[in-house]
């Protein structure tokens, strides 16, 4: 399988993930959502997972917290410091959750519950897996709490319902509320997608705050570079159910192996970028996970496309440096600085562009 | 994990569809696309139960239109070889009624009128329930206030009420007069619920389009929103009918609706409700075909709802 | 909340005021009162007798002033005499008291077991239980009401009673004429007459009701802030009882309360079936005869009643929903 592997320890590695498939039920058929995912946690590391809507990695997360629905069909190896989690009986799923791994979700608005003050809803997790705590307590460290994620006023904050917080002050009670339980590993989905981005800067920091208050792990699942960017130590790109690109986030950012990643790279526009730099749009769209041919997903969008990959899915393979992987036949013609223009030929003004792509659709 | 296991396409298919190296043309990996009416279609079908009244409701409804004519007795005459009260016999399926009216005859008369009540009352309702749901969620403010504070002052009174004290008068002119006082009453919650979708579809981003385009208000409103809340119309009056037949039968027990010579299913059932007991198929036998028509009228308002909501939480074993 | 309450009370009392206008009209054109026509229909009609009964009904009047002039009696309580000169408000009093008793008790058992089996058949979707409640709710939601009143007449009274041996359930009124005298038996006597009108309306109610239930239960559990609540670690008993259920039962209330105008309805027929001396009667009464002070009495004291249930409807919305306490 992966060469990386072998080169870390795993025996100080906080969450094992070993060929983690989940298949869904649908009329049109089976989707295969995840389709083998391997990776490894270190203790106070924070990792990031990019890919667009379809990658896979929301499911991926969501099944390692059991909160898949009972059509998910969940298969490979899940294991916290050791003890395998697929499968595992609903009360320790239930012990489980919160205290161990937790998580963030995309949308305060939606993910916290309305009727319920906010206050009510962080004590509430802790009394859950504390019986013998007085409500009391429980409400005094929930106040705690918000005070640490800069909730001003704190203790007149907690007996306010959601819908009379902003977007961000949400996002800041829901932090809260998954860290107040202390668990080792955090799981972040999209955490800053629904919100402006002068408040994204701001819950990114509380984000990485607590992590080191608490000294805990994350997972921080994202479609923004720029995110990640700031925060991940090492980065895994998905996309079309698998990995594609593993490796620090310098080797990601600096040197990128699997034309994919290129191409998200190149599609960014940049503050430092002297303003006569090209964007480069991919062309095309993700494919349906329900029928996928056999060889590389992204063979249809890919400037490098040989027929190699129309036959074979390249399997994650070690680049120069073993920690750095990519799922390429030809990884190494990236080698060096490669500018995403150099590799893909679409590059256009912006006004030429509408039109260019209007005709693909 | 070189080869993905799922793989549809043989290998000379992807050969076919192979195109020049290099970033190609877009390969037809999504499944087949489907037009939005035939998905609905598909969806309404497999829901076996609605489907199954769809065939029976469409049979009844034929029967009713044609069925009197077809029949050979005439539901209003009298024949002198007919026995009096008589149960269902082979010659009379459904028996006879005290006077000597062949009750099956009647039925399928009170039928034809019970379903063409139906069908006005929607038709009505549907009008006035669409016109007024879209202006009032629309254009908003002040007209939406006044449309709704004149819905909540139809809805002071129960519908029976205003309908019996409407259809005093209106019943005297006929069961078309009736049918149009039904239908004015109503279409209530169909204004609400056309409403509240035009109400957040109007937010949408294409309403604007349409608007810098230059498309007028009324343009926008047929052309653009209400094909976008088809679906929920068409549940609605679905249920709205099973409401009218259900509302005349009750008008009719009152002695409100229908009138003799005229006939109903309602009208039927309550004239043999005092015979319950003695003479069974006088009470029996037009109620079932009552509720055989309002439930499968139930059934396929469902299925159509099943149908026309994306938000599916069956999934297939 | 509580300017919430008084907000929705201060916009109710002009809703009834116009409503009231409105119903004057449409009782108004709806006919001639019934002893005017009478004397107007006779053979050799008497002119001076026809004009009496004129001014008695202020005919010579436009409509606005006999509105007015009826408004003015009401505010002071006074609901004027129906055609046969008894006094409209008395009646209505008498009426509403049985027709209420019937319709309070048939209400709260219909939604208890609307949300017992609503819940149930939304936890355990597709399952037996589930299908066979969704398959009863739409047969009894099918049934036109007083046909389910004369089958449970017959089945429910006249077998039962052959069954038990002696007559437990009564079938028409709403209390004997000779009530017993001690408590207990005066209790079992109304309940006695009380089973099968009650159990007609809230076999036609909570059909509606639990159906609405399931789908909303359904809705709630696949929401956001449930699958948040799974997140924590609560349990299945925790996230169904605190998380869901509340929010699930807030649009149970708008339905409950948009259909009490059909409970009503239903009452009435009910009320004829088993004929009961309440409200029903006094409607047909006054339609069929042409009554205009009984049926606009009649249909003010309906929609305050109609008003005051929405007011709490919305009061138990409120409580359930902070989001709309603005």
């Amino acid at each position: 399988m992966s060469n990386w592997r072998a080169a870390s320890a795993n025996a100080e590695a906080i969450l094992e993930v070993e060929n983690l498939t989940v298949d869904f039920d649908t009329e049109d058929g089976v989707v295969h959502a995840v389709r083998g995912v391997t990776y490894s946690l270190m203790p106070g590391e924070v990792l990031g997972i990019v890919g667009e809507s379809g990658s896979g990695k929301s499911v991926s997360s969501m099944a390692l917290m059991g909160l898949l629905p009972r059509s998910a069909r969940v298969r490979g190896s899940i294991r916290y410091r050791g003890s395998e989690l697929i499968g595992i009986h609903r009360r320790d799923l239930e012990a489980m959750r919160g205290t161990k791994i937790a998580m963030i979700f995309q949308d305060p608005m939606t993910s916290l519950n309305p009727v319920h003050r906010i206050g009510n809803q962080i004590a509430e997790a802790l009394r859950i897996h504390h019986d013998d705590m007085s409500r009391q307590a429980a409400r005094d460290r929930a106040i705690e709490m918000l005070q640490l994620v800069g909730i001003p006023n704190a203790a007149e904050r907690a007996r306010s319902y959601p819908h009379e917080f902003s977007g961000g002050m949400r996002q800041r009670a829901m932090i809260a509320m998954t860290m107040v339980n202390d668990p080792d590993i955090v799981i972040a989905d999209e955490p800053t997608t629904a919100l402006d981005v002068t408040v994204q800067a701001q819950i990114l920091e509380i984000l990485q705050r607590v992590k080191e208050e608490f000294n805990s792990s994350v997972i921080l699942i994202t479609h923004d570079l720029g995110v990640v960017a700031g925060m991940a130590d090492r980065v895994m790109v998905m996309y079309a159910g698998k990995p594609v690109e593993f490796g620090t986030v310098d080797q990601i950012y600096e040197n990128p192996r699997m034309p994919y990643t290129l191409g998200l790279l190149g599609s960014l526009p940049r503050l430092d970028s002297d303003g006569t730099e090209r964007l480069t749009p991919i062309r095309g769209a993700p494919p349906s996970l329900i029928a996928l041919p056999p060889g590389c997903p992204f063979q249809p969008r890919c400037p490098l496309a040989q027929p190699l990959c129309n036959d074979v899915e390249p399997e994650l393979m070690a680049t120069d440096d073993s920690n750095h992987t990519a799922a390429c036949h030809y990884s190494s013609e990236l080698e060096g600085d490669v500018e995403a223009v150099e590799i893909f030929e679409v590059t256009t003004d912006d006004s030429e562009l509408i039109p260019e792509l209007a005709d693909d659709l | 994990m070189s080869q993905s296991s799922t793989s549809v396409t043989t290998p000379e298919d992807a050969e076919a569809v192979r195109g020049p190296t290099g970033p190609g043309p877009e390969r037809e990996f999504t499944v087949a696309a489907r037009s939005q009416r035939s998905m609905v279609a598909r969806r309404f079908i497999r829901h076996r139960l609605a489907a199954a009244s769809l065939v029976v409701l469409v049979f009844v409804i034929l029967l009713s239109l044609v069925g009197g004519r077809l029949w050979k007795y005439d539901y209003s005459r009298t024949y002198s070889d007919f026995p009096i009260n008589g149960g269902p016999s082979l010659d009379h399926p459904l028996g006879t009624d005290s006077v000597g009216h062949d009750l099956f005859a009647q039925v399928l008369r009170g039928a034809q009128k019970s379903v063409q009540i139906m069908l006005l009352v929607a038709i009505v309702s549907t009008t006035i329930g669409i016109v007024i749901g879209a202006v009032a969620g629309y254009y908003r403010g002040f007209i939406d206030a006044i449309l709704m504070r004149l819905i909540d002052l139809i809805l002071t009174i129960p519908l029976l009420v205003i309908a019996a004290v409407l259809s005093v008068r209106a019943s005297k002119s006929g069961s078309f007069a009736l049918a149009l006082v039904l239908g004015a009453l109503v279409w209530t919650t169909l204004a609400r619920i056309v409403r509240a979708e035009v109400l957040s579809l109007r937010e949408k981003e294409f309403v604007e389009a349409a608007r810098a385009l230059g498309a007028s208000d009324r343009r926008i409103i047929f052309k653009h929103l209400l094909p976008n809340v088809t679906g929920s119309i068409i549940v609605s009056s679905t249920l709205t009918m099973a409401t009218a037949i259900l509302l005349e039968t009750a008008l009719s027990f009152l002695g409100l609706g229908i009138k003799s010579p005229e006939t109903s299913l309602g009208k039927l059932v309550s004239d043999g409700a005092t015979a319950a007991q003695t003479r069974p198929w006088l009470f029996y036998g037009p109620g079932f075909f009552i509720i055989v028509i309002v439930l499968c009228v139930n059934f396929i308002g469902d299925g159509l709802r099943d149908a026309f909501d994306p938000k599916q939480t069956r999934v297939r074993a | 909340m509580l300017a919430f309450i008084i907000r929705r009370f201060l916009i109710a009392i002009p809703l009834v005021i116009v409503s009231s206008f409105l119903v004057f009209i449409m009782v108004a054109s709806s006919g001639t009162p019934q002893p005017l026509e009478n004397a107007r229909l006779r053979p050799n009609p008497n002119p001076a007798q026809i004009r009496v009964l004129e001014l008695r009904y202020h005919l010579d009047k436009p409509l606005v002033t006999r509105y007015w002039l009826w408004l003015k009696d009401a505010a002071h309580g006074d609901l004027g005499v129906d055609n046969n000169s008894r006094p409209v408000g008395e009646q209505l009093r008498q009426g509403m008291l049985v027709t209420l008793r019937l319709v309070v008790v048939a209400l709260v058992i219909a939604i208890l077991i609307a949300l017992v089996v609503g819940v149930v058949s939304a936890l355990r979707q597709y399952s037996v239980f589930d299908y066979s409640s969704t398959f009863a709710s739409f047969l009894f939601f099918s049934l036109p009401v007083f046909w389910l009143a004369v089958l449970l007449k017959e089945f429910g009274a006249i077998r039962f009673n052959n069954l038990i041996g002696h007559t437990w359930v009564y079938t028409v009124g709403e209390q004997s004429v000779r009530l017993p005298h001690s408590f207990w038996a005066r209790m079992g006597d109304y309940a006695g007459h009380m089973v099968l009108p009650c159990l007609t309306l809230v076999l036609i109610s909570f059909a509606q009701y639990s159906r609405f239930t399931r789908a909303s239960m359904l809705e709630t559990m696949n929401a956001d802030y449930v699958r948040t609540a799974t997140a924590k670690g609560a349990t299945r008993k925790r996230v169904v009882t605190r998380h869901a259920l509340r929010n699930a039962l807030i649009p149970v209330t708008t339905v409950v309360a948009l259909d009490f105008g059909a409970v009503l309805g239903g009452a009435i027929i009910t009320e004829r079936v088993f004929q009961w001396r309440g409200m029903g009667t006094l409607l047909i009464r006054g339609v069929t005869q042409y009554d205009p002070n009984l049926v606009q009495g009649w249909l003010m004291v309906t929609a305050v009643t109609v008003v005051v249930f929405n007011l709490l409807a919305d009061i138990t919305y409120a409580w359930l929903d902070p989001r709309i306490r603005l």
